[in-house]
């Protein structure tokens, strides 16, 4: 399974979410709130063993499932 | 074109150490003599010219900013490392490298209209771009620098933790020692005291050791709790959506002879989040309906300078630099024209006004501290009442 795939999946049963797209913007839905964030960033660095740089904690790299995908994807290089 | 805003003041703590300091930004550098002659020609330098810079002798630069909110809300606002013996190592840079180190300070902009821009409500807590006020740059640092939850942090840098006493901080050495004093003199066995905006219920129980029967209601369920856990006997608590139209339809007509509230108005004034903030009236209507005639108002807030003001100076004889009044951006406290008024409008009279000053043993714990607040009173009480038609 891909980053995209797992990532979706984590979100559609931690928030209860039936349709989620990979283009859904998790801000504007109110699916996730800040302290979500905090949820989903301990979950991408305890899934992936990896440490995002607070840098990295930005709108643009959270936003959708295709954006944290491609985060991850850059953080695991 | 790179400029230094106007918004720059230098300062020299000891020879070739120099501070550049934004005071809007309170982001802060340490610079030598250097990197200070470099940012006296700066805007005329060419890029072969800024390449050319250090070649002989590089400029040294010390990082002495820190976001200091997160030492708790009453630490040294002014966020930077004062005593040079506890600066980080010097790192020597190259002409290239000391520009962008002064504009990720913002002692450099590149643009003045993009800089002037930035003062602005951030958007999320994940909005880098826009400085944002007091309450989104901390929680944005304790979210995303920190990983931590703003409301756990928040009760953890106030009190102990057991909760019963305040940090040994100028929480205790003003608001508490006031209050304590204060509490002795105005509340009584059998007085019936509604605390608003309770939070863990400090003070509810503070009140409750004098004797009154004290409700305090908070719409926070996890602050409730402990207050339930912690409750003095004669202290009952209560979650409550404080601030909605009917928030108070459990209690009746003028059933209380006090009604305190202490650092809650402010958040009527203030947002953390990009959205209008809750009508102050609606809340003032409620507290008017279960006063008693005879019943008092007491309101303690941050005092209108409250973090708006570097503690700059000499450590025993402090000035500052206000930024920022009327027109907020920072914006941490509503001014006192913008208090008094929404006061008035409800019908409520001032009949007191106190500026809070620390307990002089608190000299001893945090000699800055202890002078700043002296000059600028971090906290007020007003005493109310209701003049009813």
């Amino acid at each position: 399974m891909g980053y995209k795939e797992e990532i979706s999946g984590y979100i559609r049963k931690k928030y209860n979410v039936d349709n989620l797209q990979d283009d859904t913007s998790l801000f504007a839905s109110g699916i996730i709130d800040s302290f979500g964030i905090l949820e989903l960033v301990a979950y991408l660095e305890q899934k992936y063993s990896l440490r995002l740089e607070s840098k990295d904690l930005i709108k643009e790299n959270l936003e959708t499932v295709i954006a944290i995908s491609r985060l991850v994807g850059a953080n695991k290089q | 074109m790179d400029r230094v805003p106007n918004d720059i003041i230098f300062s020299l703590e000891a020879p070739g150490h120099w501070v550049a300091y934004n005071v809007f930004t309170r982001t802060s550098l340490g610079i030598d003599d250097i990197a200070m002659n470099f940012i006296g020609v700066i805007g005329i330098l060419s890029k072969e010219d800024i390449r050319q810079f250090c070649n002989e002798k590089k400029a040294r630069i010390w990082e002495i900013g820190y976001f200091s909110n997160c030492d708790g809300l009453l630490a040294d606002p002014t966020r930077r490392l004062r005593d040079i013996n506890q600066w980080p190592k010097a790192v020597e840079v190259d002409g290239e490298q000391l520009l962008r180190a002064l504009k990720e300070n913002w002692i450099v902009i590149e643009d003045e209209e993009d800089y002037r821009k930035r003062f602005a409500l951030k958007q999320s807590l994940l909005d880098r771009n826009n400085f944002g006020n007091f309450h989104q740059q901390l929680g944005q640092e304790l979210l995303l620098e920190r990983r931590k939850v703003s409301g756990e942090w928040w009760v953890k840098q106030k009190f102990s933790d057991d909760f019963k006493s305040l940090g040994n901080t100028l929480y205790s050495a003003i608001q508490g020692r006031f209050l304590k004093e204060f509490f002795s003199q105005k509340v009584k066995p059998g007085l019936k005291i509604l605390d608003v905006g309770c939070g863990i219920g400090f003070y509810s129980n503070m009140m409750a050791q004098s004797g009154a029967d004290v409700l305090g209601v908070d719409p926070n369920e996890t602050y409730i709790g402990i207050a339930q856990r912690t409750a003095d006997h004669k202290a009952n608590f209560k979650v409550c959506d404080v601030g909605k139209s009917g928030a108070f339809d459990f209690i009746e007509d003028k059933s209380f002879d006090i009604v305190f509230m202490s650092d809650a108005l402010l958040f009527y004034f203030v947002s953390p989040v990009p959205e209008p903030v809750w009508d102050i009236q609606i809340l003032f209507n409620e507290i008017k309906r279960v006063l008693k005639p005879t019943g008092c108002f007491y309101s303690v807030e941050p005092h209108y300078t409250f973090w708006l003001a570097p503690w700059l100076g000499d450590i025993e004889h402090p000035f500052t630099i206000l930024t920022e009044y009327l027109e907020r951006k920072y914006l941490v406290t509503p001014a006192y024209s913008q208090l008094i008024k929404a006061f008035a409008k409800a019908g409520f009279a001032i009949t007191n006004m106190e500026e809070m000053l620390p307990d002089d043993n608190f000299k001893k714990v945090d000699t800055r501290a202890y002078h700043f607040a002296k000059q600028f009173p971090l906290w007020h009480l007003f005493e109310l009442k209701y003049f009813r038609e």
